[in-house]
């Protein structure tokens, strides 16, 4: 299998096979334009990406090689956050940071199957929660007026003794 | 030093206001100056760019790019992006409050046109598009998991024939039903708790309603209407008698006044004191509580029996055997609309529902016709339930119900069928009831209450009723 060289924004290059690396439709993309095939020697840069995470999305990437082709999104459907696989589970168990790192870099690289999943694991992360806990779990400054969060805890218990 | 995240859109901009400088530069020395400013501005810049990555270090939930928020948001329910999802940081609230994403999350769901009618004056202002997504979310959801979100009840021996008639006020606390054993009752919701928890759907038969009177009238008891839905003080009931009978509700379910219609009530509706009673002959009569026991006003639209009325701001519309609808403008007091045919076939017209966006009419071999809100006229008949071969009986419409983004249609053979109100409607479950010939639904406030010609009402009551008292 030929191999392809990613750079890592901080320049640690790896060595991907090319069908591993093409899951990233940027990539995939990039190649097919500039239509690079046998000049192995030709290194990637990706100036977004520092080495932990670009690890960590070659290992996923490496993982999830032989899936199917993800359907096209239907809206229509019920978008379920409850069918993430057990082996992303754990691979996503990592800090927040990470996570956050990890939603970019599939965001730049375009792979569509790693930005569900830690999508989806944001989601979850969010579900069934207040607004107070959701700024507690993550770090977010509240800022709004003390006058507005009066009017958003009225408009609340008007939701609750509906 | 090495930059992880270096704003692609920011450096040609820089890039290119590097590039002007330079042409500038040739120029003369005042703008040489001008051009030390732009320096110094493209140098701050440069520093932005720079606070900028050291900020990214670190990414954080509420700096990620929008379209990766919107991509999360994708995985939350309408109700919850309102209500929870907004309320975190501003910068959320902002990006919830365009109103194209909830047009888009509606649009996505049904496959035909929302709303039902594009050419209606009053819709564009008055549609609000998140609350129309919170509530064909919130609906679908409850519906489509009924034995887990409601509870079913079904009371029986309490009316001893068919209930003809039910009716629900006050958010849905209160239920008043009537029936063909001349009799009425007033029920408060709440009190008829299953025994068993545990159960889908409970029977009882030793439920007690708050009130009820064995001779309300002295013929099948067949409509009723409040004074104010949803605070209604007084009840209005419509009977074969050739009486509509006024109740109180603050009084203990007496009745307060008896209006004389001269034949058979067949359909009532009001409006505070106004009342509006259709009859067996063909005319609708109006009363005034203020006015004692005689009618105001009289109108004849039809050449035919009224079967339903129908009250929409100042407008009542009316139905009859003689398969026309009518519109009355109670303000100006006259009719400005009659012998409008509805292409029922063979079939009658059983009840009306009208909203700013769809006037409906559902009849008795189960099609829905679509009239227009505004200009009354024939648009389109659904056949909802298409019509079984010669030898099984046909499915009437006895009720049909609409919100902003959704419909409820109830035939009498026991099948209750919910849709996005769009255009064509678009079904998205159905259920059955557990009694037989459905003869009226309605659905307040999540509420739900059918009267069936078993003798017996069936409640669905939203689960969470019961956790607030």
């Amino acid at each position: 299998m030929p191999n392809i060289k990613l750079q890592s924004s901080d320049n640690e290059v790896f060595a991907v096979d090319i069908e591993i690396a093409k899951c990233s439709v940027t990539i995939k993309t990039m190649l097919e334009d500039l239509g690079v095939d046998d000049e192995e020697e030709e290194v990637v840069p990706l100036p977004n990406v520092n080495s932990a995470i670009l690890k960590k999305v070659i290992q996923w990437a490496t993982y999830h090689k032989d899936d199917p082709p993800l359907p096209e999104d239907d809206e229509n459907k019920e978008k379920r956050t409850d069918d993430i696989s057990s082996w992303d589970a754990d691979f996503l168990k990592v800090d927040q940071g990470t996570l956050f790192e990890l939603i970019l870099a599939a965001n730049y690289l375009d792979i569509k199957g790693l930005l569900d999943v830690t999508c989806k694991t944001v989601a979850n992360m969010i579900k069934g929660k207040t607004p107070d806990e959701i700024r507690k779990t993550f770090n977010i400054k509240n800022d709004f007026t003390a006058a507005e969060e009066d009017q958003v805890r009225k408009e609340n218990e008007w939701c609750e003794e509906k | 030093m090495q930059r992880r995240t270096f704003p692609i859109c920011n450096l040609g901009e820089v890039g290119l206001k590097l590039h002007l400088s330079d042409k500038i530069k040739v120029g003369s020395p005042i703008e040489f100056n001008m051009c030390d400013d732009i320096i110094q501005s493209v140098k701050e810049e440069l520093l932005d760019i720079e606070n900028i990555s050291i900020n990214t270090e670190e990414p954080s939930f509420d700096t990620l790019p929008v379209e990766i928020i919107l991509k999360i948001c994708s995985y939350l329910d309408p109700y919850f992006l309102r209500n929870t999802f907004s309320k975190i940081c501003r910068r959320f609230e902002d990006i919830l409050a365009d109103e194209h994403l909830w047009k888009h999350w509606v649009h996505s769901k049904i496959k035909g046109c929302f709303p039902v009618l594009l050419d209606c004056k009053m819709v564009d202002n008055a549609l609000n598009w998140e609350d129309v997504c919170i509530d064909m979310d919130v609906e679908k959801r409850k519906w489509t998991n009924v034995k887990n979100t409601m509870r079913h009840i079904v009371v029986k021996d309490v009316h001893f024939a068919s209930v003809d008639t039910v009716l629900l006020v006050n958010n849905g606390e209160l239920c008043i039903s009537g029936g063909r054993d001349r009799g009425m009752a007033l029920w408060n919701v709440l009190d008829i708790t299953p025994h068993d928890k545990s159960d889908n759907v409970t029977t009882l038969t030793d439920a007690k309603p708050r009130h009820i009177k064995y001779d309300a009238h002295s013929g099948w008891v067949w409509d009723l209407a409040p004074d104010n839905i949803e605070s209604a003080t007084k009840v209005y009931s419509a009977s074969w008698d050739n009486t509509v009978k006024v109740w109180d509700l603050a009084t203990g379910f007496e009745c307060i006044e008896t209006f004389k219609c001269g034949m058979s009530a067949l359909s009532v509706v009001s409006t505070d004191n106004n009342v509006m009673a259709g009859l067996y002959s063909k005319k609708i009569l109006s009363f005034d509580l203020r006015a004692g026991a005689n009618p105001v006003n009289a109108y004849k639209p039809h050449k035919g029996p009224v079967l339903a009325l129908h009250t929409y701001n100042n407008m009542v519309a009316s139905v009859s055997e003689d398969k026309t609808l009518a519109v009355y403008d109670k303000v100006a007091g006259k009719v400005i609309a009659n012998d409008i045919k509805i292409p029922t076939e063979k079939a009658y017209p059983v009840c009306i529902s009208w909203t700013p966006t769809a006037l409906y009419i559902g009849d008795s071999k189960g099609s829905l016709h679509l009239m227009h809100p505004e200009h009354h006229i024939h648009v389109k008949s659904h056949e909802i339930w298409p019509e079984p071969p010669i030898i099984k009986p046909s499915s009437k419409i006895t009720s049909c119900c609409q919100s902003q983004g959704n419909m409820i249609v109830c035939s009498d053979r026991g099948e209750i069928k919910f849709f996005y109100n769009c255009y064509p409607p678009q079904e998205y479950t159905s259920m059955k009831t557990s009694t037989f010939d459905v003869t009226q639904m309605r659905y307040q406030n999540g509420v739900m209450v059918i009267g069936t010609c078993d003798s017996a009402l069936e409640f669905w009551v939203p689960n969470e009723k019961y956790s607030e008292v």
